[in-house]
């Protein structure tokens, strides 16, 4: 009976889990590209005779990836499969909908869950907007500081 | 000209000597953190310190026998500052999957103490529950910041110049605000006094409200049946449930919208109708004067925008922990 409002709150809850995950996912794929590009580049040192023709197309293949931009990365949220069954067997949403069951509970906290997520992802990404210099190194904030009054930081 | 602004510096002196001064009466700030800092080896210590990111692997573990869920990193349970376990009943076991959620969406270098809301008011909530089990070690009691008397005593003020209670003048964006005020604040507080009834033997229960127009500018206190009926709602609590009241409370300014909180996440068939509620109306009922001021001045970069997602996460965080699946 409240199937199709099953649906779109499930759905809002994966999407915003998805929104949540997206910038620490794209740091962890970007952290592998680089650990896999020098794998590889060391394979490629190590045996200079062989032709490399296998590891020059993974090589090809991690320079191209692009984890900013990349949408295909993102279309699943990491751990869907204890979320699905948290919501069949413990919380057993779709039997609880099905009785009607304190069924606005559910919903409401459904919605909660969504809010919390987005407004802690909004929250984040504007405090990281409006001070820029959260995210830096010791190093890189040292090389700025020096770049201020036009020196270099020997490397 | 001179006479006369003498003879006004007059009045306001003597005003001022016949008011009693009640409201400058302990005046040391409420709602920063009292924890002690520690040196205890936890990983919730060692995040705040490092800010770094020293685990590969945030998992749950689920103890079937006594149907508990242990968060972990790289196998070992995370502790809370004062050393006990983040570990939730099996009845919470969407709270923890959020947990963990939370832990591994960090990424190194950004973790800031706003980056883990819920771990922390989770771990607020199970450290006042250890706190306040009979033998524990007073030198823990005072880490936390004494026991929850002294967090009831501190909550109980917010009451006296509650967010709910305080009614700008008339004069003010042309007595829009103050209309909206008394639409959305004057049910909830007939509603509350009722709901106050339930923990008093007066009947008389009457929030004394703060009227700009008629009182002008100065404190507020309550009545002491109305504080003394407060004191036993918050009694009525469990630790868990004051640490998400105290989180609230401090969040909206409002003791009221602590309560509207934690009662619209209990069973609310049997709340009383004008304090039934959800979530969205308390944030705006906490924020009304400040969404006036934005339509009116326009939202200030830096300030509004982050301050309304910081009080909606906030609210949230509290109605998840509240939940009871």
């Amino acid at each position: 009976m409240d199937r199709p409002r099953t649906l779109r709150t499930y759905r809002g809850l994966i999407r915003a889990i998805l929104k949540y995950e997206r910038p620490s996912k794209i740091v962890n794929w970007g952290n592998l590209r680089k650990a896999m590009i020098t794998k590889l580049e060391y394979a490629k040192k190590q045996n200079q005779r062989d032709s490399h023709e296998n590891i020059n197309r993974q090589l090809e293949k991690w320079k191209k990836l692009d984890p900013v931009s990349d949408r295909s990365l993102n279309l699943f949220i990491a751990d869907s499969k204890s979320l699905r069954s948290i919501l069949q067997n413990d919380i057993k949403w779709e039997k609880k909908v099905a009785q009607g069951q304190n069924v606005d509970e559910i919903f409401e906290h459904a919605l909660d869950i969504i809010k919390f997520l987005d407004n802690q992802r909004e929250y984040e990404e504007l405090v990281d907007r409006y001070n820029p210099g959260n995210k830096l190194t010791q190093d890189e904030k040292v090389k700025r500081t020096a770049n201020v009054v036009g020196l270099d930081v020997p490397t | 000209m001179l006479p006369s602004l003498r003879k006004g510096c007059f009045i306001v002196n003597s005003i001022r000597l016949k008011l009693p001064r009640f409201y400058s009466l302990n005046a040391q700030p409420l709602g920063t953190d009292n924890t002690i800092e520690n040196n205890t080896p936890t990983e919730t210590n060692r995040l705040s310190k490092t800010s770094q990111k020293f685990w590969e692997k945030v998992s749950l573990n689920r103890d079937v026998e006594k149907g508990k869920i242990a968060l972990q990193l790289d196998g070992r349970t995370i502790k809370t500052p004062l050393g006990n376990g983040i570990i939730v009943d099996n009845a919470k076991s969407l709270l923890a999957y959020l947990l963990k959620l939370e832990w591994s969406s960090l990424s190194s270098l950004s973790i800031k103490t706003h980056s883990l809301p819920l771990t922390s008011l989770v771990a607020r909530c199970i450290d006042l529950q250890m706190t306040n089990e009979p033998g524990c070690d007073p030198q823990l009691v005072a880490k936390i910041g004494g026991n929850s008397d002294v967090i009831k005593n501190q909550l109980l003020r917010y009451l006296d110049t509650d967010t709910l209670l305080v009614f700008s003048p008339m004069n003010e964006f042309e007595g829009r605000l103050r209309n909206a005020q008394n639409e959305l604040y004057i049910p909830i507080i007939k509603g509350m006094e009722e709901f106050l009834r339930n923990f008093s033997s007066e009947s008389n229960i009457r929030l004394q409200i703060l009227d700009a127009d008629i009182h002008g500018l100065r404190g507020n206190q309550q009545s002491d049946i109305v504080k003394n009926a407060a004191k036993k709602y918050m009694s009525s609590l469990s630790p868990w449930d004051l640490a998400i009241l105290e989180k609230t409370v401090l969040t909206t300014k409002s003791f009221i919208c602590g309560v509207l909180l934690l009662e619209n996440k209990k069973d609310t068939a049997n709340l009383i109708p004008a304090l039934k509620t959800d979530m969205d109306n308390i944030v705006r009922a906490a924020t009304l004067e400040t969404i006036f001021q934005v339509e009116k001045w326009g939202e200030v970069e830096d300030t509004h925008d982050v301050d309304k997602r910081d009080i909606r996460r906030k609210i949230h965080t509290a109605a998840i922990a509240a939940f009871k699946q």
